[in-house]
């Protein structure tokens, strides 16, 4: 009886919870972006800031959703490895210290996906549920 | 707006020109490229004893706030030019008038994703801790008020506005960064604040002269520990008035009374080397963040005598000349000055700073600081003892609790929404190291236990 007990919730673990990987949101960018994949650096380097320009000198536009949405927090905390308030400080940081310049943030989901398909060289992030024909979608390497 | 009846003179009108600027600046992208930001801010200060940014022992002081914008504009693929224009409040240490804050250029002849190296030229702020650069921005910092022990602001135009050039690199591997400067710049010199913590009166001008910088951070598991190896080298010229009054001076039995006393052409100019180093280390959780800073600042004051001056020996009493370095010299003067001989010239201070701080964020817009912060003038000379009597032979003779700081911080700030901010904060201080004679003339008056608690409002666009 025990071990069925035991069985059960192992069963129920594994399915309640999803693999570690797994992610509710997708890097997207516009459509004329030609990358498909990037590793964590890389990542980190347009994010952060650091990176301006795409290989073909495309200025990159980056898009950030409010520093409290969830969807900014799972970006920053499974995808950039940071805490948002790392991130915040760093912006902060590049601004007032003259050194760069901060991202774009954007009001809503909604906002973010327009402006990730009229604004070329634009890269942010969606909810995976949303439909996205119009995005480049880019898997982490 | 009743914030605006609190501004004064230019604050007021660059206030005004803010609140005109901002719809300007979520509805325009100027350009492309073009970025405009700024904030404001207003505290208000009450002391027990001591004043602290204007008169706020048993009163409130409201002379503390900060007006800035900044304009940011990238021109090529490489290169982005930025500057932060700054009125600045703070008791009459600073007077609000508009000052450039950075004016830069920043040039990046490497930029991949693993490698940034550019240089970083113009008006710039001494680049050392975690929080120097952007010391004056409310938004940036854990609390109201950063360290005093560390970012003391009792020779902040001084020490930490410069006009140089820094070489500049970030390499990130994965999830850890490592970055790097290299500065050579001149800082700029507040004549005010070098005649306020000289141990010798009758400072006349104050040149600044080559100095050197050096940054190391390494960010390991993308910032969740930091360090950071911070080295500075500034070079000061001080020259002196023909004519110095020693204010703590008298001599019994002759003409010379305290503040009679005069001396005309005793130093030519003397040389101030200040070599700094600081360790900083941060550990961050999603919810805490724990930081501890620690600086030793070795200044050397290397004084030119001017021996030849007859006025050398007349002044203190001696019926011939002599030479300092005269072996009789002791037994020529009158019993007072009998030790003068020990004079130090080449007088050497040792500097420590430290502290911990803690910050606890309790939700998206709440957080709690609590911070311990140590500052001693002369580390060897803890607690001022021996530091006030040594410096009885500098002729400026300050309390013994002017030359250290311990500082007891218990904080809490709400970000009402992103942009506005409302914080406050109680100090409980032993020691008055790091408050100005600007806002404190008469430092045998000053009190060497203290409480201070402020509150301030923050708005950024």
């Amino acid at each position: 009886m025990r071990h069925r007990l035991y069985l059960l919730l192992l069963v129920l673990t594994l399915v309640w919870l999803p693999p570690a990987s797994s992610m509710a949101l997708e890097i997207a960018s516009h459509p004329a972006v030609n990358k498909s994949r990037l590793s964590v650096t890389e990542l980190r380097a347009i994010f952060s800031m650091r990176l301006t320009h795409w290989s073909d000198s495309t200025p990159i536009t980056v898009f950030v959703l409010p520093s409290g949405h969830p969807l900014h927090k799972e970006f920053s905390k499974k995808v950039l490895k940071l805490f948002p308030h790392q991130l915040q400080t760093a912006w902060d940081r590049l601004v007032y210290s003259g050194t760069g310049k901060a991202p774009t943030v954007v009001k809503s989901e909604e906002e973010m996906q327009y402006l990730l398909t009229v604004t070329p060289g634009a890269i942010g992030y969606i909810d995976k549920s949303i439909k996205h024909e119009n995005l480049n979608i880019i898997r982490r390497r | 707006m009743k914030i605006s009846i609190l501004l004064d003179g230019v604050s007021r009108s660059v206030f005004a020109l803010l609140l005109l600027w901002q719809p300007l600046a979520y509805s325009v992208e100027l350009a492309e490229e073009l970025r405009f930001s700024g904030f404001v801010s207003q505290a208000a200060i009450h002391t027990s004893d001591n004043n602290y940014f204007g008169n706020s022992d048993d009163d409130v002081s409201l002379d503390y706030r900060e007006v800035g914008a900044v304009l940011s504009v990238s021109v090529w693929e490489n290169t982005h030019f930025s500057t932060l224009v700054l009125s600045r409040k703070a008791g009459h240490n600073s007077d609000g008038s508009l000052k450039v804050d950075h004016l830069l250029v920043n040039y990046n002849f490497l930029n991949s994703y693993d490698h940034t190296v550019g240089v970083r030229a113009g008006r710039l702020k001494s680049s050392y801790g975690w929080y120097n650069e952007t010391r004056d921005v409310p938004f940036t910092r854990p609390g109201i008020f950063i360290a005093q022990s560390i970012y003391t602001d009792r020779v902040r135009n001084s020490y930490y506005f410069q006009d140089g050039i820094h070489l500049r690199g970030e390499h990130r591997f994965n999830l850890d960064t490592l970055s790097w400067h290299l500065g050579y710049h001149r800082p700029n010199v507040d004549e005010d604040e070098f005649v306020d913590v000289s141990p010798i009166p009758g400072i006349d001008e104050t040149k600044s002269k080559d100095s050197w910088s050096a940054g190391l951070i390494y960010d390991y598991d993308a910032g969740k520990f930091r360090l950071g190896l911070f080295l500075e080298d500034k070079n000061f010229d001080e020259i002196f008035n023909d004519r110095i009054k020693f204010p703590q001076i008298g001599i019994p039995g002759t003409p010379f009374k305290a503040n009679d006393l005069t001396i005309e052409n005793l130093f030519r100019n003397f040389k101030l080397n200040n070599q700094r180093f600081v360790l900083s280390a941060e550990y961050n959780t999603e919810r805490w963040s724990f930081v501890a800073e620690l600086s030793r600042t070795f200044v050397d004051v290397d004084i030119d005598m001017n021996q030849d001056s007859s006025d050398v020996f007349l002044a203190f009493g001696s019926a011939e000349p002599f030479a300092l370095d005269d072996p009789d010299l002791a037994t020529s003067l009158p019993a007072e000055f009998a030790n003068l001989t020990s004079l130090n010239f080449d007088q050497k201070v040792d500097s420590l700073a430290y502290y911990f701080q803690t910050i606890y964020r309790a939700g998206a817009s709440w957080d709690i600081l609590l911070r311990y912060d140590v500052f001693h003038f002369d580390e060897d000379k803890k607690n001022g003892k021996k530091l006030a009597e040594d410096f009885k032979f500098n002729f400026v003779l300050y309390p013994n609790h002017a030359y250290y700081a311990k500082d007891l911080t218990i904080g809490t700030g709400w970000y009402i929404n992103p942009d506005w901010l409302v914080r406050f904060e109680w100090h409980y201080i032993d020691g008055t190291g790091w408050v100005t004679s600007a806002d404190n003339p008469d430092r045998d008056d000053s009190s060497r236990y203290w409480n201070m608690i402020a509150t301030q409002v923050s708005y950024r666009f």
